[in-house]
């Protein structure tokens, strides 16, 4: 596939136009265009004509005749943090807009510093001032300020939280991030790309497996190689692994911020159970290392296979007996329902993804909306929500675990130990072309995009995180909640500081 | 002389225990192991010797907080006869809701002192929390005085209520349990083991103590559990035909240690209240404490058409007796919350609101 230009005048409308028809906007970035101008790239999925609910990945390039952005965010609200970070990291300045706030990087960062531009700012785009965060302001009698983080109380990721409140409810919660802004995207693009799996599970390492494939993806397409079908299979079966993992994990605080003790008991002794059958599947309990471009790192022998499904039974077993304390529990169920609400309408402005959006009653889910193998021929259908609240989300973390726990069944069923896991890759990657890994992991849509110079060197490799969506929906979910619900809502996003800060 | 000695050594040795047992059984209950039942007292004594990190802009009164409140339990614990012995000093039922409330008092001034954004929200929370918890006590105590004739608490204690035991002690019971619950930090309206300051009412007070200071505020929790358990021990005990000097203290100790056991078990089953409940599930204690009042007024009433000279003022029979129930609301209104639990709403949407909706303003 080749890139589509689209004019700067043209972009705002056309994606909106394309978000109506049901098409999402993945990511959104610039790179440089080799002739030292940027151009702006977005990687969107356009509904397929053929089958409804189905989308197609394409390229838009739009190049940039000076360092102003073209006006976006009125049409196309999703698109506001990306842009945003486009400020940070090309400083490329919104037309409508004099002075951004920056998304990701701090004060403590050199003035004008903008890392990802090949060449200096346009003296006149710069006004000389230094990047300062500028937090909203709410007015008014009584109304007060609660700053929190970003070191906070217990071992988390730092950020920021900025609470406006009125007595106990928020009026507006502003999320200030970029506290882990290590520069990434650039190491990924100078790593030779042969050793770039190991920079790629660092991104966010609870979705270690979900990074590790959504690169395997890219490189494969930009290669046009294919994966033996057991490595496929396997891929997947790690990749719903960490999916139970990390729910199982965040069921647990689901139950710990309501203070029931007896649940988070309950699940704390399953968790353990799904980093087991990590660890039989591929010798990792954080999946680490496993996905490598090609296939897999290692084939998966057929006493590993036994002992995993072992693990699989036991997860079945112990999960039908845990959820009911949490969902049947009337005191859990008073706490979580009508709170953290995210209606649909701004769910589908702000592009809720995973299963947050489907909590939300969004249907996009990137196993079906793309038929990815193996899905596909597994009979399988993404979980529903409905309210958009955080009982929403919790019945759709609880429905995923079950059909993660069902399709790991039929994968490892499946599996031929003697099969070939894993092909050969070319010494060089191609010159000029784009390729893009679209993976639904644990949180969500997560999008790795690689662009190739005329040496074949990559120019660009872009990461987007399910969080760089999401956040804006727990700032939308915050508000209007008394204060000391929120680390309940928090939780129901269970969002990556790292995977966003990149 | 022995009272005093056995009194002091008690309040000064028993509550570690009591607290290091109450997690013991609770790490039980969710089947960790737990740290040992004498964590407590090692824990205070690391507490005493660590050096303090105090802000800078706080004065004199973070200092003198910690140990204003630990005065005030201590005073509680000398003259509240909570372990079903002849208690050292004289104590009475409003001197002792008083001595809790002032102890409270320090604690926020203290947490406000600092200037922190999480002192200011717990000492706000804590006081909304008691304002509605305190109610409940006073006049479930009240009820208990009323029966007695006298406020004096050795002398409320000593007394047998007659036929309408039945019904008063179950309803005096469910006041005191819940405001004691409220009063000690405990589930289901605080979480004692949260790490999320957000969420903390109890724990958000004391989040800039720590050393000498910490230990005092520690030792201060949980001689307040241990007097007001006892004290909750003792009403039961009302409902025994008068029992030796040592059967009941046995007694009481026992009650205090199951009281424990109670509490554990609705921390690991339960989940904690939702913030906007808080008021609902007051109010039941409330509602209970004024039909224990009720039912000691009627009662008092009936025999006698005389007005009683053992009654306190507001309490001589009327000559309407439908006096006696419009002089409910203004008690409920005293129950107002303020203006941070429900803005604009009157009291009652918060007291009465259906189980969901009307709260979501």
């Amino acid at each position: 596939m080749t890139p589509t230009t689209v004019s700067r005048a043209d972009l705002a409308p056309q994606l909106k136009a394309l978000i109506e028809r049901g098409g999402r906007l993945a990511l959104l970035t610039a790179a440089d265009d080799g002739q030292s101008r940027l151009a702006l790239a977005a990687l969107v999925l356009s509904p397929d004509g053929q089958a409804a609910g189905q989308l197609r990945p394409a390229l838009w390039r739009t190049p940039l005749d000076d360092d102003t952005l073209p006006p976006l965010t009125r049409l196309v609200p999703q698109a506001h943090w990306a842009k945003r970070a486009l400020y940070d990291f090309f400083g490329l300045r919104p037309a409508d807009q004099a002075r951004p706030n920056p998304l990701l990087l701090h004060e403590a960062w050199p003035a004008h510093l903008h890392p990802l531009r090949p060449t200096p700012c346009d003296g006149a785009a710069e006004t000389g001032e230094a990047t300062r965060y500028r937090f909203l302001e709410v007015g008014g009698e009584g109304v007060y300020e609660i700053p929190v983080g970003p070191i906070h109380a217990g071992i988390i990721e730092p950020g920021h939280f900025r609470f406006s409140c009125h007595g106990e409810v928020i009026q507006h919660l502003e999320i200030r991030l970029g506290y882990q802004h290590r520069g990434l995207e650039e190491q990924l693009a100078r790593t030779p790309w042969r050793q770039a799996h190991h920079v790629v599970s660092t991104i966010s390492s609870d979705t270690a497996a979900g990074n590790a494939l959504a690169h395997a993806l890219a490189v494969e397409s930009l290669l046009d190689i294919e994966p033996p079908p057991a490595a496929v299979a396997l891929r997947a079966a790690l990749l719903e692994c960490e999916r139970v993992a990390c729910h199982l994990g965040d069921l647990i605080g689901y139950c710990a911020d309501t203070g029931f003790a007896a649940g988070a008991t309950a699940f704390s002794l399953l968790r353990p159970r799904a980093q087991i059958l990590s660890e039989w599947l591929c010798g990792s309990r954080y999946q680490a290392h496993a996905i490598v471009p090609g296939g897999l790192a290692r084939p998966l022998p057929g006493d590993q296979r036994e002992g995993a499904e072992h693990c699989v039974t036991q997860l079945i077993d112990g999960f039908e007996r845990a959820e009911p304390l949490l969902l049947d529990n009337s005191g859990a169920l008073e706490r979580m329902a009508g709170t953290g609400v995210v209606p649909r309408p701004i769910a589908d402005e702000i592009g809720l993804v995973g299963p947050a959006g489907r909590a939300a009653g969004l249907d996009y889910d990137v196993r079906s909306a793309l038929s990815q193998p193996p899905y596909a021929d597994l009979g399988w259908q993404p979980a529903r929500g409905g309210d958009g609240d955080v009982l929403a989300r919790c019945t759709v973390r609880c429905a995923e675990i079950r059909a993660s726990l069902t399709l790991l069944r039929r994968l490892l069923a499946q599996h031929n130990p003697d099969a070939p896991t894993r092909v050969d890759l070319p010494d060089r990657l191609p010159a000029d072309r784009w390729a893009c890994g679209l993976v639904e992991a644990w949180r969500g849509e997560l999008v790795h995009l690689v662009l190739t110079g005329d040496q074949g060197q990559i120019l660009r490799y872009a990461v987007k995180d399910p969080s760089f969506n999401n956040w804006t929906g727990l700032a939308v979910a915050a508000r209007g909640e008394v204060v000391s619900d929120f680390p309940l809502c928090n939780k129901s996003f269970g969002l990556s500081y790292s995977g966003n800060d990149l | 002389m022995i009272g005093w000695a056995l009194y002091l050594a008690y309040t000064l040795l028993l509550p570690p225990l009591l607290i290091g047992l109450l997690r013991k059984l609770k790490s039980r209950l969710q089947g960790r192991q737990g740290p040992p039942v004498w964590q407590v007292y090692r824990d205070l004594a690391k507490l005493a010797r660590k050096g303090e990190t105090i802000s800078e802009t706080t004065t004199w009164v973070f200092a003198a907080a910690p140990s204003v409140a630990l005065g005030c339990v201590l005073v509680c614990a000398l003259s509240v006869p909570w372990l079903g012995l002849p208690a050292p000093l004289h104590g009475d039922v409003f001197l002792l809701v008083y001595l809790l409330a002032l102890g409270k008092f320090a604690m926020s001034l203290a947490a406000l002192d600092p200037g922190t954004t999480f002192g200011a929200l717990g000492a706000s929370r804590e006081a909304a929390v008691g304002v509605l918890a305190e109610p409940a006590l006073v006049l479930a105590l009240a009820a208990l005085a009323v029966q007695a004739g006298s406020s004096d608490l050795a002398v409320l204690f000593a007394s047998r209520p007659g036929a309408e035991l039945g019904t008063l002690l179950p309803l005096v019971g469910t006041a005191l349990w819940l405001s004691i619950t409220a009063e000690l930090a405990r589930m289901p309206v605080d979480d004692p083991t949260t790490h999320l300051e957000l969420t903390m009412i109890h724990e958000a007070l004391i989040l800039e103590n720590s050393g000498r200071n910490l230990a005092l505020v520690e030792l201060g929790a949980g001689i307040k559990l241990a007097v007001l358990f006892g004290l909750l021990a003792q009403v039961l005990l009302m409902g025994t035909p008068a029992l030796a000097p040592w059967a009941a203290h046995a007694t009481s100790l026992a009650l205090i240690v199951g009281a424990c056991a109670v509490v554990a078990f609705i921390e690991t089953v339960m989940v904690r209240l939702r913030w906007r409940r808080i008021p609902a599930l007051m109010a039941f204690g409330l509602t209970a404490a004024t039909m224990a009042c009720l039912i000691v007024a009627l009662k008092s009433e009936a025999p006698s058409p005389a007005p009683d000279r053992h009654a306190p003022a507001w309490h001589r029979p009327s000559a309407q007796p439908s006096d006696e129930t419009t002089a409910i609301p203004p008690q409920r209104s005293g129950l107002r919350p303020d203006a941070t639990l429900e803005r604009g709403g009157p009291a009652r949407a918060v007291l009465f609101a259906p189980r969901s909706g009307a709260e979501h303003v």
